[in-house]
């Protein structure tokens, strides 16, 4: 039993909440009464954490209670968008149904040999692109940049051929099971090799291996390329852009890793006009993809009115800006799809994106 | 009682290998209108408690693979699987054996296309041999008595309803509502307890004369300029081909 006071503040918060046949609070109460009404509106959460964060009696909503009753909505009645990505990362390892041998296809792109770990055994920097920056054709392009940074700054780094799904949407879809054998997986592969740290642009990926992995046996040093970039910002020398932009915070990073600033030390050094949305840092809106909201958008179509990444690029774009950078992955998908949808004339980069064409 | 025929089929999204008399899988899965028919077999168990057996066949590379498809269909709701090995040779030999093994299932149901196999012939072999009815591209099947209510896709949404007496062979297209998914920790502890009977049968071994035909090049032209100019020089090259 947790120690709920029905307050609602976690369902005053949810920005879905106006959608759902069972708002957070009445969760958390049917969770303690032990009587769970299961509808397919389980399956909008898209773990934004806003209740958990706010919840003054601390109750982890987002990751504990919800994956819970959603562990036993699974064998239910699956939204078939979700039951055949589920499927496909337990086949593939990935949620695209793509073969495993595609996911380093990125690196023939590139100007310049990228280091397989499995072939050097050894580096410093393990980038973990996450499955969107390996197979999703935009992120791919982040991915890309990225590692064109790491070459730039000659950072010694490697990525892997046998990486799998990391698995945080499985964890947050209440899918355990699948989770735990991703991690065991990636957490064997992983041991075979030497690194000093693991950077990587998902804030997913960066979820799971920073504070879920060390459950398997896993504990490395995490950062997110966001991170790692401002560490080292001073080995770049920008030009100046010309665009006012405004900073996304992503869910995973900011509001439940309080990572909050690098993005924000990098667009300073490159001197652009930043201004903040009103809604910003621990009170920012979700992008809407994250807790496997990514792979439902019919299912979310047919209950919203407005998609969460309508939303947030809407707030952008009121603020009159270029640009909305972000630092997660999974945001450039979501949002250049809301732009598109809504046909706003906004672009969506990536903290790397706009670091590089800042690059003198 | 109704038997389910899952075949083991090339995983396309792992690739083939293609060489001028055989064609190597890297890996095998279950034919996924096969496992569609599993989804309507438990339908009509759950909702008549109909038994349901799943007879899995597979050739030597996809013998182990095709288990783990075989304990999924259990942890959907299969009562028992059976595996079979099958030899390089044709469908009709491999029926020829197992249809005095068919004959106690008076409702048989099996993909009507295998991703190895566009004719859509397997069942109505299986109906062949047996002497029933079949009924290929089904989406939706009942049980009324004696009788099975069989939905058969017409396409373009409409479908043709009959009325089948049993024992027959049904050959399963689509489905009417989302495949059920197995959780993970389900299927693992399905695959810990339950188990699969294997049968032998004499197959007729058959040599297939298989051969590399490289097919013809297609012409492609890249239209450049505007969505407008674009749209215009399509519009040219259809009318074109309808003309």
């Amino acid at each position: 039993m947790n120690p709920c006071i029905q307050c609602g503040v976690c369902s005053g918060s949810c920005p879905y909440g106006s959608s759902l046949d069972f708002t957070p609070r009445m969760l958390v109460l049917m969770s303690n009464l032990n009587e769970i009404k299961f509808t397919d509106t389980i399956w909008l959460c898209s773990s934004c954490y806003l209740c958990t964060f706010r919840c003054p009696s601390r109750i982890r909503i987002t990751d504990e209670i919800l994956p819970r009753i959603r562990e036993i909505a699974l064998e239910r009645e699956v939204p078939e968008e979700l039951s055949r990505t589920l499927t496909n990362i337990m086949r593939y390892g990935n949620p695209f149904g793509l073969p495993q041998r595609e996911r380093i296809g990125w690196t023939n792109e590139l100007e310049f040999e990228v280091p397989i770990l499995e072939d050097t055994k050894k580096t410093d920097v393990l980038f973990i692109p996450g499955c969107y920056g390996s197979y999703h054709s935009r992120c791919r392009e982040v991915t890309k940049t990225i590692a064109r940074l790491f070459n730039i700054m000659g950072v010694d780094f490697a990525v892997l051929r046998g990486e799998r799904c990391i698995g945080d949407h499985c964890r947050l879809l209440g899918e355990f099971g699948l989770f735990e054998d991703l991690a065991m997986k990636n957490v064997k592969l992983f041991n075979r090799y030497e690194f000093n740290k693991i950077v990587t642009p998902d804030a997913h990926v960066f979820n799971s291996l920073k504070n879920e992995y060390p459950k398997f046996g896993f504990s490395y040093n995490v950062l997110h390329h966001s991170q790692f970039f401002a560490e080292n910002i001073d080995n770049f020398e920008f030009e100046k852009l010309d665009y006012k932009v405004t900073y996304h915070d992503p869910c995973f990073l900011g509001r439940w890793n309080g990572e909050f600033e690098s993005s924000r030390k990098i667009l300073e050094k490159i001197g652009v006009e930043l201004v903040e949305m009103k809604r910003n840092r621990e009170n920012a809106l979700c992008c809407g993809g994250g807790g496997g909201g990514i792979w439902l958008d019919s299912l979310v179509r047919s209950k919203v009115k407005e998609r969460l990444s309508e939303r947030r690029v809407k707030e952008a774009y009121e603020l009159g800006v270029d640009v909305i950078v972000t630092s997660c992955i999974l945001d450039i998908p979501m949002f250049e799809d809301a732009v598109k949808v809504l046909g706003l004339d906004i672009k969506v980069m990536d903290i790397s994106e706009i670091m590089m064409e800042a690059l003198r | 009682m109704i038997c389910v025929i899952v075949r083991a089929v090339p995983d396309l999204v792992e690739g083939l290998e293609i060489e001028e008399r055989e064609v190597k899988p890297y890996r095998y899965m279950a034919n996924e209108l096969d496992e569609y028919a599993v989804e309507h077999a438990v339908n009509l168990k759950e909702k008549y408690g109909e038994r349901v057996e799943v007879v899995g066949i597979a050739n030597e590379d996809a013998y182990d693979e095709i288990d783990e498809f075989l304990y999924m269909a259990i942890a959907k709701g299969a009562d028992k699987a059976y595996k079979v090995l099958i030899p390089r040779t044709t469908n009709y030999k491999i029926v020829d054996a197992m249809s005095e093994f068919l004959k106690k299932f008076d409702i048989i149901m099996t993909g009507t296309l295998a991703v190895d196999e566009f004719y859509g012939v397997f069942g109505a072999i299986v109906a062949d041999k047996l002497n029933y009815p079949y009924v290929g591209g089904v989406k939706g099947i009942d049980l009324d008595g004696d009788f099975a209510i069989v939905k058969k896709e017409l396409g373009g949404g409409a479908y043709l309803v009959l009325k089948v007496k049993k024992p027959a062979v049904f050959g399963i297209l689509s489905l009417e509502k989302p495949p059920r998914y197995v959780p993970f920790s389900k299927l693992r502890s399905i695959m810990k307890t339950a188990e699969i009977e294997e049968l032998r049968f004499d197959i007729e071994e058959e040599s297939l004369d298989v051969r590399f035909i490289e097919p013809p090049k297609p012409e492609v032209e890249f239209i450049d300029g505007t969505p407008e100019e674009i749209a215009e020089k399509l519009a040219d090259i259809i009318k074109g081909l309808v003309t």
